[in-house]
């Protein structure tokens, strides 16, 4: 315990944890912000994210169809109120423009009419013409399941959509707009994670076995043990860098205001993504995490490798360009944004994660083996 | 000698080698997906063969004699074949009647190749009435006030746009007068060669050298340091002098380097993809348009090999920045790995920047004279580039600026190693 | 007791030792031979950093190799070259190798505080070793072989670096430690261990080639060792006829101290020989330069 706690401490130094901050700075700044800044990301998505929770808060966890009735009831209504809207406006009654139907079907290709147009949706940004726009476009989708109905897939690809839509998938309600922003956001958390831990394991044999300090660690007691001590440090040490940056992430995720959205199943008409499985985004939510974990350990197992075979720093650096490059490219894609996703074999991503972390072990363990027997 | 002894220091490690050849198998690999629009791609020459590049009046009527013959030699084998006639190729591919033609075999697979090659020559010939409105109705005023709009510039900021693109202008009506836009080129909305080749290809290799770089030249500045021989080397005859060697390899190396990645990288390119009658076409070309139709408008009438020339020229200019900075930091850090992820910092800053300067301020656009935001945007080098980046000799002042300014600290930082303590 | 059996260390083709048996017991022995012979092989394998080709090296009847740490617990190792962490003090430093050794927490600090006591760093025990210079590594160096109490102490090079008095200092300490633990202490210095060590082992051409007291040592070239006075322009001459062991000016001429198997001439005055004379006279022939070992 103690020397794990020696070892932790390190890889922590003061310097290394600059460096993390002013990383994990630049990155957010450049990458992560702007999902939460912009979220929803302008009109109509924000109206589109109100209609949403309003059908939420309104119908349940589903909308069935009398309560789809409902809802295209309350856009007519909206639509009255465009109208009354339109009429109170004078510029539009001169311009003949009196009910939302002739205000839909303007000719927009008439400067003057666009001018008005646009005055409505962009200078005064009048709500209830983008409600109507947002409304229409759910109505659209709800409407036209044909994704879920017709589509050539193999077999069971098939089955899986009919027993979705068996089970009320086409009806309920979620929306894609929450689920992309998550997943365009834990892809670059976990790439900035993975940069962390690249960055605080690549010294953990390098350095005391350039410092000569490896003399003296191979004949203490501990001896050639510390050789797997390091790797529990650098797993510790990865955890602790994991943990805290979910952490960091979730409590910044909260702002964007999307609890509602957790008991939801993510199968849903409102929803591009379909999975192989029954869950809620809060379950997904957990399954990336605790993939983010596993790809984590597997980066632990390979930098350690890399680590204790490179003879300088110039030559680590150099073998983590191409680990970087599967990592945060097809890595991160296929094993933390598109978990589960119908359009891939559902034993990719397990077969995957298996293979990762045996062959990592495996790299691992034979280092182990001739460091026991190696000549210092 | 002492640099001969240096530049060892760097090729002899394995992993800058390695790293090479794998970048190099990668940008192969690259060039080998994108292979299959070759053929298509070749249909080209044989045009140019017979019409020439410039599509001016002259030019255009050879084009469309040549394609009605193509198309009445195709409706007389169709007509045989069928019984039907088309008005265009494109006819042909209605998905209503392709399929059922596919599926009973009647063409063969010579005929389809043939009336595959007559609808690419289809697509240039109506291609050139399409570029020339656009390029009279071209108001690039209006296209500055939409990026204005599209990014919030206001003020000052807006105000100097205005004025770049009103320097622009009359290299616009320069660029229609000399029919630079009617050249033809591999069609930009079917091949989309210039984004391949400039934004795929070009930003690859510059990230390829920019990372080999960072690394051998923070290793080779820190070598006698983490070799323990910092002691006798720079107590010898040469002493501290040998920081300049140490820069000197570094920038003669990372020119190497760039310049045998380009080399071998754009040797491939061009053995897959023939560009034999193409070389000397403006790179203004309208036929370049992408989908997203925005059109190409260089600064100074520029044939395709001069641009690709320019282009690898200020590749290795920029590698020459990259070597100074990383120089810079590591003559301040010892330990090569900071240096490198510092680097990465700095890159990262370097395009974060200009978003925190105020919209209306020129500082705003003067942030965007960075190398970092320069190698991101090879594809719009030596052109109107957008809003930020369109000033006439944006690229030659970025460059000069910074190396004028990078070589000047690294003075600075030789100097005070002279009387460091080591 | 610590047995060198039949050890062969090869390095590839390269042969470093060969047929090495050594036996220790409690006490000091000075490991005597010139860079590159192969000190620094033995006493790696001494310390289970290297490995015999062949042979075995047994405590007590074990295996070193198989008691892995029951046997790393009991040594303690001061390297030629040792690393340090330049940001940690000595106390954090020596508290980490306590760690490593296994040793307590508690009785750790109370004994990293006596050590550099010992070993004279108590003033800067808790500033950083950046600043410090050479000696005062060593020292630390010293300090922390010590630390776990060894039953077997190796020391390669540990003078390099002291001062006179420091030296002094050292190897009274030794001569204490030696009472109840074997010592092993590697130098080409002779006049560190001429003093202390109860044997000296001198290793030739891989092979040992000594291993004795020192009387015993500098007996084998009993009576063959001479000084005498030689005038400056025979200097050169009397150089190339004998093996010259020192020579020194004084009042314009020569005072040489040679060995020879001639017949003393009237001139010569015979004197004892010491283990400098020794160690001269037999790697007076192939003057090994580098370090090959490591």
């Amino acid at each position: 315990m103690r020397i794990l706690f020696n070892e932790i401490r390190k890889l922590f130094s003061v310097k290394i944890i600059c460096l993390l901050l002013l990383v994990s700075f630049i990155v957010y700044q450049q990458f992560i912000m702007f999902e939460f800044k912009y979220f929803p990301n302008g009109r109509p998505l924000l109206d589109d994210f109100r209609a949403t929770q309003k059908m939420l808060v309104d119908y349940g966890k589903s909308m069935d169809n009398e309560e789809f009735e409902d809802f295209k009831e309350i856009k007519e209504q909206r639509i009255a109120e465009a109208t009354e809207y339109l009429k109170s406006q004078k510029e539009m009654v001169a311009a003949d423009i009196d009910t939302y139907e002739e205000f839909s079907n303007m000719d927009l290709e008439n400067e003057k009419l666009a001018a008005l147009h646009s005055k409505i949706f962009f200078e005064d940004s009048v709500d209830i013409f983008w409600e109507i726009q947002a409304r229409d476009g759910i109505i659209d989708r709800y409407e036209h399941p044909e994704r879920f109905i017709e589509h050539e897939l193999t077999p069971k690809q098939d089955a899986r959509m009919d027993e979705l839509v068996e089970n009320g998938s086409t009806k309920a309600i979620f929306t894609d707009m929450v689920f992309d922003n998550y997943n365009a956001l834990i892809k670059f958390v976990a790439i900035l994670i993975f940069l962390n831990i690249m960055i605080i394991l690549m010294p953990l044999y390098i350095r005391d076995k350039r410092n000569h300090v490896q003399l003296l660690q191979y004949t203490s007691k501990t001896g050639r043990k510390l050789f797997s001590q390091k790797l529990v440090t650098g797993i510790s040490a990865a955890m602790i860098v994991i943990t805290t940056q979910l952490a960091f992430f979730f409590f910044m995720y909260k702002g964007n205001d999307t609890s509602m959205f957790y008991p939801l199943p993510i199968n849903s008409i409102f929803n591009f993504f379909v999975s192989w499985y029954d869950l809620t985004f809060f379950q997904y939510i957990v399954l990336t995490v605790i993939c983010v974990y596993l790809l984590g350990i597997a980066l632990v197992l390979v930098g350690a490798w890399i680590s204790s075979i490179a003879p300088n720093y110039m030559t680590s650096v150099g073998l983590h360009v191409p680990l970087a490059f599967l990592l945060f490219g097809s890595g991160t894609t296929y094993l933390v944004q598109n978990l589960t996703i119908i359009y891939s074999n559902p034993y990719l991503a397990p077969i995957s994660f298996v293979i990762i972390l045996v062959l990592s072990s495996l790299l691992f363990m034979w280092r182990y083996r001739s460091e026991k027997v190696k000549n210092i | 000698m002492i640099k001969q002894l240096e530049f060892k220091k760097i090729i002899s490690s394995p992993i800058i080698l390695g790293l090479f050849v794998l970048f190099l198998l990668f940008n192969c690999f690259l060039i080998y997906q994108q292979s299959t629009l070759r053929h298509d791609m070749r249909s080209l020459q044989p045009i140019v063969h017979e019409t020439g590049t410039l599509m001016n009046e002259e030019g255009r009527q050879k084009l469309q004699t040549s394609y009605e013959q193509d198309l009445n030699t195709w409706n007389k084998l169709s007509q045989s074949k069928t019984g039907d006639t088309y008005q265009t190729a494109v006819e042909f591919y209605k998905p209503e009647l392709y399929y059922s033609l596919i599926e009973s075999n009647i063409y063969s697979k010579e005929e389809l190749q043939d009336i595959n090659k007559l609808a690419i020559k289809e697509t240039y010939v109506n291609s050139i009435q399409e570029i020339e409105t656009k390029y009279n109705e071209l108001n690039v005023m209006e296209n500055a006030e939409e990026g204005i709009r599209l990014f919030g510039l206001k003020g000052a900021a807006a105000e100097k746009v205005r004025e770049q693109y009103t320097v622009l202008k009359p290299r616009v009506e320069e660029l229609i007068q000399n029919k630079e836009h009617l050249h033809l080129f591999f069609h930009g909305k079917m091949f989309g060669t210039h984004s391949f080749l400039f934004k795929t290809l070009f930003g690859f290799m510059l990230f390829q050298a920019m990372i080999l770089i960072v690394l051998f030249t923070a290793f080779i500045v820190n070598y006698e340091f983490e070799h323990k021989t910092s002691l006798v080397a720079y107590a010898t005859k040469r002493g501290r002098r040998l920081m300049w060697d140490k820069l000197l390899v570094s920038i003669f190396t990372s020119t190497l380097v760039t310049v045998v990645l380009l080399a071998i990288t754009l040797f491939v390119y061009f053995m897959v993809f023939d560009y034999s009658s193409l070389w000397n076409v403006p790179i203004s070309s309208g036929f370049l348009i992408e989908l997203n139709k925005i059109p190409f408008i260089s600064w100074w009438n520029v044939t395709f090999i001069q641009y690709l020339l320019m282009s690898c020229g200020l590749v290795v200019i920029c590698q020459i920045l990259f070597v100074l900075i990383t120089f810079c930091l590591s003559m301040l850090i010892r330990n090569s790995y900071i240096v490198f992820t510092l680097f990465g910092v700095i890159f990262l800053a370097g395009l974060y920047v200009p978003s925190i300067i105020p919209k209306d301020s020129t500082m705003l656009l003067y942030a965007h004279f960075s190398p970092f935001i320069l190698v991101m945007n090879v594809k719009k080098w030596w052109m109107e580039s957008g809003v930020f980046t369109t000033f006439k000799f944006y690229e030659v002042i970025t460059v000069t600026g910074w190396l004028i300014a990078l070589l000047l600290t690294a003075w600075l930082l030789i100097k005070r190693f002279a009387r460091e303590n080591i | 007791m610590l047995i060198v059996e039949d050890v062969t260390k090869n390095f590839g083709q390269f042969n470093a030792l060969k047929n090495i048996n050594l036996e220790f017991h409690n006490g000091v022995y000075g490991l005597l031979a010139p860079n590159g012979a192969g000190k620094t092989t033995l006493i790696k394998m001494l310390t289970t950093l290297l490995f015999p080709t062949s042979g075995s090296i047994r405590y007590d009847g074990e295996d070193i190799i198989k008691m892995d740490e029951r046997y790393r617990e009991m040594i303690g190792y001061l390297p030629q070259e040792f690393g340090y962490y330049k940001n940690y003090s000595p106390t954090s430093y020596l508290l980490y190798l306590a760690a490593l050794k296994g040793i307590h927490r508690k009785t750790a600090i109370a004994r990293v505080e006596e050590l550099l006591k010992t070993v004279a760093l108590d003033h800067v025990a808790n500033k950083k070793m950046k600043k410090f210079s050479g000696g005062m590594i060593q020292r630390v160096g010293i300090a922390q072989a010590m630390l776990n109490d060894p039953k077997i102490l190796i020391l390669d090079e540990p003078t390099a670096g002291l001062d006179p008095k420091e030296r002094v200092r050292f190897r009274n300490l030794l001569t204490n430690l030696a009472r109840d633990r074997i010592v092993i202490l590697s130098t080409h210095i002779v006049s560190d261990v001429e003093s202390i060590a109860n044997e000296i082992i001198m290793i030739k051409n891989q092979e040992v080639l000594y291993k004795d007291t020192v009387s015993n040592i500098c007996g084998n070239i009993q009576g063959l060792v001479y000084e005498t006075k030689v005038a400056y322009d025979e200097t050169e001459r009397f150089r190339s006829t004998y093996l010259t062991l020192s020579e020194k000016q004084e009042n314009g001429s020569m005072y040489m101290r040679f060995l020879t198997e001639d017949t003393a001439k009237a001139e010569w005055k015979p004197v004892h020989p010491n283990l400098e004379d020794v160690f001269l006279y037999i790697y007076q022939d192939g003057v090994l330069s580098d370090d090959q070992t490591a």
